[in-house]
């Protein structure tokens, strides 16, 4: 989609949410069957969020009539690399109550450090060495020296 | 008083204490400015150790990481565009357009000395006036929190600047999201769906951490790396603080005005320096009469968040030592450490334990002067440790981040949520929707909401409290003006520029 | 050669050792997490933090308080109840988790976990009022409050001890008060100190500094008998108003921890509370260090559970009950 249609989309997305929203709010459990139960304020804001998004999709209108503007593409952009930091980063949520919080950061800080630098820059030794050594500092200093308790895994 | 603050200085000023003042603001600075770890944690893990040391030294200690903490999110805020700790989310606003404009060590220096004013200030206000702002502080019931949240969610309007549209909507997103969790006032789960885990709802620490550090990380994974804007950075020159005689007396006004914000909010339970640096950042912004500075990099920004956020440290040291009610989280945790030690804070305090309060007086005192000696000549310290390259330095702040997050309540859910919110600070920033509105909105949200039904419950339905009683009214008079101001404004932008916002 | 033998057999009567020694587990051998349902600077806070201290002493490992407060406590109990039955993670609690139960906020109470014993009761469960108020004592608020049905104050937590405790006061003393929620021990203080409710519900220890300063009167504990460290202080049942609640705190570890593990740290807790100094530190915020075996202690909360239940209808429909008086 280009760019222009942006603001339209998000309008439209935002009031079809404003309304799931009051719907869920008028089904909210409360203790207190009165006006003012827990249902009022989600109610209020669902009704304020309508009124803004429609703003917003009239906005939106307006940038989409505009002429294509020049869409200055600041570089390319490295989508890869951002689906790729935002995957090992749910591998890496996901995998610490298993593996533990030495090994699993120990992997991400690697993978992560080698999506971030570019070829020209990879030093695959270096960030093998940065990995573990931080993974199992931040460890031994946070549970060991402050005792504080992090995932432990089946190995630590 | 003098002879009581000797015997507090006497105590305070022997080798044991004055090392853990050094430790504790060394420590404290440390964590505060790596984000994910916060002065909270700093304290709660801290706190053990306490145990085994004679009430004064352990106040020092704690006092030193209080200050320390607080001010020592200025430092990753400006350098990397991720605030240390909540305290410091406005710092980064314009602490870091300043940075790379290669101006880092002005935003830094003065972000320094301002804190150090703040706390000065605050610390003033503890030691003279504490009961009179004790007093005041009890007189905010329900309504008049709810009046206040109003008015501090109006600065939605100021922070979006031109954006008012989108600056609303994504105030009104971080409402929504805060109401996830239990309900005020009767304690059912709202927007769960069942989760357990989301019966809490989304803790402010995970939220702040995914919309800076995450979608930082995105960021900096989506655009190609830049040598050049890496060396502007961290190869800044700077003379003493790094900024003028002149300049700082600009600033007067804006601190004076940051500090009384800063206390303000500091005294009253359950709003602390996380709150306030937003709130003095808008209240600037909003006085401002070139507000379109703020946000490119502009001493004024950097000047408020910082004064603001440090003086809620003697802010909310008030009500934790004159009611024996905690300001802040900080605070509360200081109040467990206090009565650990056989302390219990109160109106008794001063009268059983007098050397004590001022040995506490004395070490905030000191521990601000060392903050403001161990920051300025460790300026050039976190500039060369910030000049790591972001692809190794990054990640390895994203770990930190995760060990804060799940130190928070242990539990691996608010990694997710971390993650939740990263996405969420992504995609806003890709569809140009401002974010800062977010954290006003998820602060304010649950304060303004237990406020009014709690309110309504002690006046039993009826909406008379909204216009006798003062404080609120005046909330609401401060709040129709900015609704009124920042709707003038936009309509003369609008005028200006022909397009919507 | 020979050093290699001695090696070996070395290595043997290891082995063999250590299959012995595997019949009786070593407990504990590495920091053991006490998770505290309340946040930091209440009383439950407190009186953990001090068994801590102790603990430590008696089992030779950290003990390591983690405050996970929100949501009445459920989201603490629910942590532990799903942690591993390992004997290193539990859950300190009083007996606001059986109203969580009762509220419908979880399905499971004390039962759906091993029970290691009550371990420090208090007995100042109290009434407070401003001193600057016109009531002297129970009768006082009562008559106030028939007066004026409705329109006296108290403050409480929703859902919690004390809510529960006001719920049985009106229902006893044939009253109606406007029950506000104000939220923790901290926004109750200030609250009755800034004059915005008339009574509160609250636990002696926290507020005592306000007594002795004269700024709050206390007007009626609720426990069987006075309780010596506050002499003083009539009771409920003294007044006429028969009611009584303990507030009990104990330790649970998650439900298949073994018997054993369960037994240590049992014991641990009972050293603690025949500790002096251990005593000597609970009794100055008023609570006493009592120590109730696992059999005993669950027989004890089995039965206030079934008091605590006498009130779940009350509970339930206290607000409704409340819209149709304001009709």
């Amino acid at each position: 989609m280009k760019k222009k249609y942006w603001d339209l989309a998000s309008g439209i997305v935002l009031f079809l949410f404003s309304i799931v929203l009051y719907i869920g709010a008028m089904n909210v459990r409360t203790l207190e069957v009165s006006t003012f139960g827990s249902g009022f304020f989600p109610k209020i804001v669902a009704v304020m969020l309508a009124l803004a998004s429609l703003a917003l999709i009239v906005g939106g209108i307006k940038t989409a009539k505009a002429a294509d503007g020049a869409e200055e593409a600041k570089g390319n952009p490295r989508w890869k690399a951002v689906l790729a930091t935002f995957t090992i980063m749910v591998a890496y949520a996901a995998l610490l109550p298993f593996v533990g919080f030495m090994i699993t950061t120990a992997v991400y800080l690697f993978l992560q450090i080698n999506i971030l630098s570019e070829n020209r820059h990879r030093k695959p030794f270096l960030f093998a060495v940065v990995s573990i050594v931080t993974s199992v500092a931040i460890y031994y200093l946070f549970v060991k020296a402050f005792n504080l308790m992090l995932p432990a895994g089946f190995l630590g | 008083m003098l002879d009581l603050f000797a015997a507090g200085f006497a105590s305070v000023l022997t080798l044991g204490s004055l090392f853990m003042i050094v430790l504790g603001v060394f420590v404290g600075i440390i964590f505060g400015s790596i984000p994910g770890l916060t002065t909270t944690m700093a304290v709660a893990l801290c706190l053990p150790l306490t145990f085994g040391m004679p009430p004064a030294i352990a106040m020092s200690l704690l006092m030193g990481l209080y200050i320390g903490g607080t001010s020592g999110g200025l430092i990753s805020a400006i350098l990397i565009n991720i605030p240390g700790t909540p305290a410091s989310v406005a710092t980064c606003w314009d602490g870091h357009p300043m940075a790379s404009r290669g101006e880092a060590g002005k935003a830094l220096g003065a972000g320094v000395v301002f804190s150090f004013l703040g706390t000065l200030l605050s610390i003033v206000a503890l030691v003279f006036i504490a009961p009179p702002l004790a007093e005041l502080a009890l007189l905010f019931g329900p309504v008049e929190y709810f009046a206040l949240a109003l008015f501090a969610l109006t600065m939605i309007g100021t922070l979006a600047g031109k954006q008012l549209t989108k600056g609303i909507i994504v105030g009104l997103l971080g409402l929504i999201l805060a109401f996830v969790g239990m309900a005020p006032i009767d304690a059912y789960p709202r927007f769960t769906f069942g989760i357990h885990d989301l019966d809490g709802g989304f803790d402010i620490l995970p939220a702040l951490i995914g919309l800076f550090a995450v979608s930082e990380i995105l960021n900096v994974a989506e655009s190609e790396f830049s040598l050049k804007k890496e060396n502007v950075l961290t190869n800044f020159k700077m003379k003493g603080f790094g900024f003028s005689l002149k300049e700082f007396w600009g600033q007067m006004y804006n601190m004076i005005r940051s500090a009384l914000i800063g206390i303000g909010i500091g005294i009253l339970p359950g709003i602390g320096a996380g709150t306030s640096n937003i709130v003095a950042y808008s209240v600037a912004k909003s006085q401002d009469k070139h507000p379109e500075k703020y946000g490119t990099g502009c001493l004024d920004g950097i000047v408020a968040s910082e004064t603001s956020n440090n003086a809620s440290i003697g802010g909310a040291m008030v009500p934790l030592l004159t009611l024996g009610v905690p300001g802040d989280t900080v605070t509360a945790m200081i109040l467990g450490g206090l009565m650990i030690h056989g302390l219990t804070p109160g109106p008794l305090l001063f009268i059983a334990n007098g050397e004590v309060v001022y040995g506490i007086f004395a070490s905030l005192i000191i521990a601000n002067i060392v903050m403001l000696v161990m920051e300025f000549f460790g300026i050039r310290v976190f500039a060369k440790l910030l000049s790591v390259p972001k692809h190794l330095l990054l990640p390895v702040i994203f770990s930190l981040c995760v060990v804060g997050a799940y130190g928070l309540n242990n539990r691996v859910f608010d990694v997710w949520v971390v993650m939740l919110f990263g996405v969420i600070g992504y995609v806003l920033t890709k569809l140009k929707f401002p974010t800062s509105p977010m954290i006003l909105g998820i602060i304010l949200g649950p304060m303004a909401e237990t406020g009014f039904r709690r309110g309504m419950q002690m006046n039993e339905g009826s909406f008379l409290m909204f216009f006798t009683r003062p404080i609120a009214v005046f909330f609401f008079l401060a709040t129709a003006f900015m609704i009124v101001l920042t709707a003038v404004g936009n309509a003369k932008n609008r005028k200006k520029e022909g397009t919507k916002a | 050669m020979k050093s290699f033998k001695k090696v070996a057999i070395l290595l043997v009567l290891a082995l063999v050792a250590s299959f012995s020694v595997q019949a009786q587990v070593k407990y504990p051998t590495k920091p053991i997490q006490v998770v505290v349902p309340a946040n930091p600077g209440g009383d439950t806070d407190l009186n953990c933090r001090i068994m801590a201290k102790y603990l430590e002493k008696e089992l030779g490992q950290p003990v390591i308080i983690v405050n996970v407060g929100g949501a009445g406590g459920s989201l603490a109990t629910r942590k532990v109840k799903d942690s591993a039955p390992d004997g290193y993670t539990a859950v300190f609690f009083h007996p606001s988790m059986f109203l969580n139960k009762l509220m419908g906020l979880v399905d499971y109470n004390f039962d759906a976990f091993e029970n290691a014993g009550i371990a420090v009761m208090d007995n100042t469960n109290i009434f407070v009022v401003n001193a600057s108020s016109p009531y002297n004592d129970l009768n006082d608020y009562i008559n106030a409050a028939k007066a004026k049905p409705g329109k006296v104050k108290f403050a409480t937590e929703t859902g919690g001890f004390t809510h529960l405790q006001i719920l049985a006061f009106q229902d006893l003393t044939d009253t109606k008060l406007n029950v506000v929620d104000v939220g923790t021990a901290s926004q109750k203080i200030v609250a009755l100190l800034g004059k915005q409710v008339d009574a509160i519900g609250i636990s002696y220890g926290i507020i005592k500094d306000y007594v002795a300063s004269g700024k709050f009167r206390v007007i009626g504990v609720m426990s069987d008998s006075r309780n010596p460290m506050i002499p003083a202080i009539q009771t409920f049942k003294e007044q006429g108003v028969n009611m009584s609640f303990p507030k009990f705190f104990y330790y649970l570890f998650p439900r298949g921890t073994s018997q054993e593990i369960v037994g240590k740290f049992s014991d641990a807790i009972a050293k603690v509370a025949a500790n002096p100094a251990a005593q000597a530190e609970l009794n100055k915020f008023m609570v006493s260090a009592e120590y109730m075996s696992p059999s005993v202690a669950t027989k004890y909360m089995l039965e206030q559970e079934a008091i605590f239940f006498k009130y779940q209808n009350l509970m339930m429909n206290a607000k409704i009950e409340k819209e149709e008086v304001k009709k």
